[in-house]
């Protein structure tokens, strides 16, 4: 897979707006909260809501990856001087142990708590690459990072 | 447009409720007068109930209007059954609205109730993931303002009143020179759908008028006589929120009312985590339309009311073409922004921000810390108009 960190810095400027949460795990109480956020800042920004709709479910959707599937993290909202916005979801395992299969639609490993708080159907990560303009995704067993991207400016 | 609520108080005693409750920030206190920006507001009766001195106020047309015309027909919202008991009391209050001096008295509900079955119908053959009914106006303008990510979902329906209007204007159309159509509203929103008093030109309603204008009139003209009424079943499933879903095939609905509840799930349609909903009716005003601020009624006795015209409901919905109550969806404008700009001001307003002690106490009279930062940067307002800096105990 592509190393985000040249693709980011070849393509995007620096940024000028960073804001850091933290997620813990399954912590199904306070799903949601985090991207709520994310989607306040960004509409104060007046990001266009045709974009700002991909971002929302992305981040959204890895929000939710994150609380069920692994042991916590931190989400880093970015957006540079021409509006770009990134996000980084990077969390402290246990790792995907199939990234292929994990970005085939309708596969899940959520557990049956998991499920039955609705979540689960298994379209996260697919999601989340279909509507970002960057999708870049790392594991082991340390943890995962993804990052993605949205192009704001013209 | 112009401003549907009105403030009324020559000083205001600025207690800051209409600041606090307002959901979208439209209201400031300027030099002891309440203004309220007229882009922003989206006529709920937030603010109207939330002021002790009654300050706040939205009326409707008069009836002094009516020698304008050669014939009158008064447009009766399907809400209205709520306010009545039993068919008898309905009947007499039928009878004193036309004593006032309207040719027709018209229900409603018929178009209602058609239009009510044209949106899980069209929420499935159009493909739309989900779609949001359009019957408030109070919701379609939260939507504009505060989450325009929706405005798609929204479905491509004019507002019942207006299509019956339409219709009544096509009937009578070349038997009378001046055909005046009154729509009565049970709520404040549906005041902006008529050309007076607010100026919605493109209306076919000519006034738009209050029950709660009336009702004094009604009182003094209701005696023994009845007149006969006729209304429609489904129009009365669209209009109460949790008679929603009564009528329809597919249970994969979603009725809210209040528009704290109603926030929540437009927070979860930004996410598309409705899962499989496919249709959202949402009411600004509790219990649905029954909930008008106008109905003298309250709203939960009203649904009790108005459930025991269900099985007297004899009226078929009406038969509408898709093209009678079509209406061009709002689309999300392409804003050409420029986003270094607005990069730029969000950092200067956050400066700002920070300096401000963020508690939202609405003493210098904006909503919010942040309005005030947004008025600094604009160079409107000064730090020295914040009425807590420079207090020991603020940060």
């Amino acid at each position: 897979m592509k190393r985000a960190e040249n693709y980011f810095k070849k393509e995007y400027n620096q940024s000028m707006i960073e804001y850091t949460y933290q997620v813990e795990r399954e912590n199904f109480v306070d799903a949601g909260v985090v991207s709520s956020q994310v989607k306040r800042i960004l509409k104060q920004i007046g990001i266009p809501s045709v974009v700002l709709r991909n971002i929302a479910v992305a981040c959204y959707e890895a929000e939710i990856n994150m609380i069920i599937h692994s042991y916590g993290g931190e989400i880093k909202l970015s957006v540079d001087e021409d509006g770009n916005v990134y996000l980084e979801f990077a969390d402290v395992g246990p790792g995907i142990p199939d990234v292929e299969k994990a970005l085939t639609p309708g596969w899940s490993t959520a557990s049956a708590k998991a499920r039955e708080m609705g979540f689960g159907a298994g379209m996260g990560l697919v999601n989340i690459k279909r509507v970002s303009d960057s999708f870049d995704l790392q594991t082991s067993s340390a943890g995962t990072t993804i990052r993605i991207a949205f192009r704001v400016s013209a | 447009m112009k401003n549907v609520i009105q403030y009324t108080l020559g000083s205001c005693k600025k207690c800051m409720k209409c600041l606090r409750v307002c959901p979208t920030e439209a209201i400031s206190i300027n030099h002891g007068k309440v203004e309220i920006k007229n882009t922003q507001c989206i006529l709920c009766d937030a603010c109207i109930n939330s002021c002790s001195h009654r300050g706040l106020q939205a009326k409707g047309a008069t009836l002094d209007t009516l020698n304008e015309f050669d014939y009158k027909v008064i447009l009766l919202p399907t809400a209205i059954l709520s306010d009545s008991s039993s068919m008898q009391e309905l009947q007499t209050l039928i009878s004193a609205i036309k004593k006032i001096g309207f040719d027709e008295v018209v229900d409603i509900s018929d178009i209602t109730g058609g239009i009510y079955q044209f949106a899980q119908r069209y929420v499935n053959e159009s493909g739309m993931r989900y779609g949001i009914s359009s019957t408030c106006p109070a919701i379609n303008r939260l939507i504009e303002v505060k989450y325009p990510m929706l405005l798609s979902a929204i479905l491509p329906f004019e507002y019942p009143v207006e299509v019956a209007a339409k219709m009544v204007r096509k009937r009578l159309s070349g038997k009378y020179e001046k055909v005046g159509i009154y729509s009565l509203c049970e709520c404040v929103a549906k005041l902006s759908l008529a050309k007076h008093p607010y100026g919605n030109m493109e209306s076919n309603i000519d006034y738009a008028i209050t029950i709660a204008e009336l009702f004094p009139l009604i009182n003094h003209l209701k005696d023994e006589r009845k007149e006969e009424y006729h209304f429609c079943k489904e129009g009365i499933h669209a209009v109460v929120h949790d008679f929603y879903d009564s009528g329809l095939e597919k249970k994969d609905v979603l009725a809210v009312d209040g528009l704290d509840k109603v926030q929540q799930v437009l927070e979860l349609a930004e996410f598309e985590n409705l899962k499989s909903i496919r249709l959202l009716s949402l009411y600004a005003c509790p219990n649905g339309c029954i909930g008008g601020k106008f109905l003298w009624g309250n709203p939960y006795v009203g649904r009790v009311f108005i459930e025991r015209f269900l099985p007297l409901a004899d009226k078929p919905v009406a038969d509408l073409s898709f093209n009678d109550i079509f209406k061009l969806p709002e689309s999300i404008h392409h804003q050409k922004v420029d986003m270094k700009k607005q990069v730029q001001h969000f950092l200067a307003i956050n400066e700002k921000l920070e300096q401000l002690p963020g508690y939202d106490c609405g003493a210098c009279g904006l909503a919010s810390c942040r309005a005030m930062a947004h008025e600094i940067v604009a160079g409107h307002a000064t730090l020295d108009d914040c009425k807590l800096m420079g207090k020991s105990e603020v940060k």
